[in-house]
């Protein structure tokens, strides 16, 4: 309960409190002359009915509180029974609201709403992507063009109280729209974050792929270093070994020439003719 | 709007993500390449270290035999 409630009820309290007073005056006054009758009449009874007179009085303040107890009551009564027949009327009227059977906006069918409906989903699947780049269009189109903006916000604001006037399950409608869109919105950022993550992945994999890349090419430039050294060194060991061959063929007739070469060779074939002289005598022999 | 600025930097995040795949691929064949390379390189350096093997053999038995011919 606010204050401003607790405030007004206490006003409406107080005039309602004037308004008895008021009305007890009345009556007092409409009394004040019967008593005035009743003591006119009996002015010659004795001082104990003036007593009583006293006792009357008291009585009717207490009988006039008493009413004003009882009204108030009542007042209160009433009031709080307006408030339960309001609070049950727009229950009941919830309940027609929620009863009602939904007409689909779309294809006008009853039994589902425009969201809901296949035929707009349909059309959905087959714009696809098409709407999201007119919605970029739009939204270029409305921050770029601001003489035609006016009157479009002016026509789009008495649209919408149209919309906000003519009925309530329009706005169940619009709140359907929202959520979707809602509903999107979350979706493309769970795949935005989704491919942030992958482009991450990638970017990571890139930076080893470059490494990788660095080092075989420093590789195989050793390797190519390494591959030339070999063949200069090979092509060195060709050509000594070449120089070692004519180098042998020359020596070979120098020996051949040479004097103690020679002494062996006149040694070797003087014995070899006196073995061959004795084994034809002694063939001659036998 | 803020989901046309999503849409939009979603979409410039897709382009930044396929020149990076593109990219990841080119340099995934330039290392199979280079990996070839290299293999082709060890074999050559291989061959070229048992042949100069065999050149110093020789050339050390030529020496041998020069020294054994020499007196």
């Amino acid at each position: 309960m606010n204050i401003a409630t607790l405030f007004g009820n206490l006003r409406e309290h107080e005039l309602e409190l004037g308004r008895l007073k008021e009305e007890d005056d009345g009556e007092k006054r409409h009394i004040i002359p019967l008593k005035s009758f009743v003591k006119s009449v009996a002015k010659s009874n004795s001082k104990k009915v003036e007593y009583a007179d006293d006792d009357d009085d008291y009585n009717s303040d207490s009988e006039a509180l008493r009413l004003m107890v009882k009204r108030f009551s009542k007042f209160l009564k009433n009031k709080n029974k307006t408030n339960s027949n309001s609070v049950e009327i727009k229950r009941s009227s919830r309940k027609q609201e929620k009863h009602v059977v939904p007409t689909c906006y779309e294809c006008g069918k009853m039994g589902h709403i425009k969201p809901e409906c296949l035929v707009l989903k349909l059309k959905q699947k087959e714009k696809g992507a098409a709407n999201k780049h007119e919605k970029k269009m739009k939204a270029y189109n409305n921050d770029s063009s601001s003489s035609s903006e006016s009157d479009g916000s002016i026509e789009e604001e008495t649209n919408l109280c149209l919309m906000a006037g003519t009925c309530s399950s329009k706005s169940s409608v619009s709140n359907f729209k929202s959520n979707d869109d809602e509903n999107n919105y979350y979706e493309l950022i769970d795949a935005f974050n989704k491919l942030h993550k992958e482009a991450t992945k990638l970017q990571k994999s890139n930076n080893k792929h470059r490494g990788e890349i660095k080092w075989l090419e420093g590789r195989v430039k050793q390797l190519e270093e390494e591959n030339e050294n070999l063949i200069t060194s090979l092509e060195k060991l060709e050509k000594s070994k070449k120089h070692f061959r004519s180098k042998d063929d020359t020596s070979s007739p120098q020996c051949e020439k040479c004097p103690g070469q020679l002494e062996k060779t006149d040694y070797l074939m003087k014995t070899l003719s006196k073995f061959t002289l004795g084994r034809s005598n002694l063939d001659a022999v036998l | 709007m803020q989901c046309y600025e999503l849409i939009d930097a979603f979409n410039e995040l897709h382009k930044e993500a396929t020149k990076l795949q593109k990219s990841n691929n080119k340099r995934r064949g330039e290392i199979k390449w280079l990996e070839g390379r290299v293999k082709q390189l060890e074999e050559e350096n291989e061959n070229l270290i048992t042949s100069l093997e065999k050149l110093e053999k020789s050339k050390k038995h030529f020496r041998s035999k020069d020294d054994t011919s020499s007196p």
